[in-house]
């Protein structure tokens, strides 16, 4: 077994806070004797959702995040659960349906939809019924498209320019990301537990 | 308006044999209201039941949760687990255990979802605290 020592300072003028900000944690993490650990760096797509880590793949584990541009508008999202459907239909318009297996209790309000002819960034803007929902944007701007397959996920975090993120996963659901506009690289960092 | 500088090192000598783990980054931020000076919640084991950052209208806020690894803030250790759940589907994206801690950005998927905990058993004391991205 081994250990790994995270330390986290948060320092700054909170004015709203009415006192100087001064946060400083550490922990002792253990891993497992036969820890995965993980060290990439993902390029991000604006059109295609990118499995980082698979739940199958990791049991619990501290995850580490960067987005490494430092152009401002190159921000990466990370979905904290996706699924894919091969049952979509559109036709150049916010309206969409899929089959009401694959939205049972699965699709939410604020997923991020990715797949072809859709517009970055679009996401579930509200659900109609069990096999209907409007999206952000009108998707499928070439004509009608039936069973075209959609990855949709689930926001949890936005990475701009140089931020970072350090969390323990429970691995219970994959976890993806896409970004904005370009092609940014994410540095993904997992240790397992 | 505020500035926020998180730092946040990873180390460890014993990971590989080979080489120690050194990670090291740090980012500036600029913060807005509304902000959540550091607080603390005592997290059960209701589903839904104890919201942290409900959607507001800006797009992510900063968020630092840890668990103290007490029952509710006195001498009373726990080992249970605390999930960092979405409002909008329950779903756990983070488990904290005894002592851990979290940093992000969360993203309120345009107004629509929010953060809450949920312990795996009993009751566990959390701090935690945010700052809309400005």
């Amino acid at each position: 077994m081994s250990t790994l020592t995270p330390t986290l300072t948060l320092t700054g003028t909170a004015a709203d806070f009415g006192a100087k900000l001064a946060l400083s944690v550490t922990d002792s993490l253990a891993l497992a004797t036969t820890s995965i650990v993980h060290n990439s760096q993902e390029v991000m797509s604006s059109t295609a959702h990118t499995t980082i880590a698979a739940l199958g793949d990791y049991t619990k584990s501290y995850v580490f995040l960067k987005n490494l541009s430092s152009t401002a508008n190159q921000i990466i999202t990370i979905t904290g659960r996706s699924f894919s459907s091969a049952t979509v239909d559109y036709n150049n318009d916010p309206t969409t349906t899929m089959d009401a297996a694959d939205m049972l209790n699965k699709l939410v309000v604020g997923m991020s939809i990715h797949g072809t002819d859709i517009p970055a960034e679009t996401t579930v803007a509200s659900i109609t019924n069990t096999t209907t929902f409007e999206a952000s944007a009108t998707i499928g701007a070439s004509g009608a498209q039936s069973n075209v397959t959609c990855v949709f996920g689930e926001q949890m975090m936005t990475l701009g320019a140089g931020e970072f993120a350090f969390f323990p996963w429970a691995s219970t659901y994959d976890l993806g990301a896409f970004c904005a506009t370009g092609t940014p690289t994410l540095e993904v960092r997992i240790f397992q537990a | 308006m505020a500035t926020v500088t998180p730092t946040l090192t990873i180390s460890s000598s014993d990971a590989f044999s080979s080489n120690n783990i050194s990670v090291s980054a740090t980012a500036n931020l600029t913060a807005v209201a509304p902000m959540q000076d550091m607080s603390t919640i005592i997290a059960e084991a209701t589903d839904g039941a104890n919201s942290i950052i409900k959607p507001t209208s800006a797009a992510v806020a900063y968020l630092y949760i840890r668990h103290t690894s007490t029952t509710n803030g006195t001498t009373a250790n726990t080992t249970d687990s605390v999930d960092v759940e979405f409002t909008t589907s329950d779903i756990c994206f983070a488990r904290l255990g005894p002592g851990e801690f979290l940093f992000m950005p969360f993203n309120f998927a345009g107004v629509t979802n929010g953060v809450q905990l949920e312990t795996t058993a009993n009751t566990v004391l959390c701090e935690y605290m945010w700052f809309t991205k400005g």
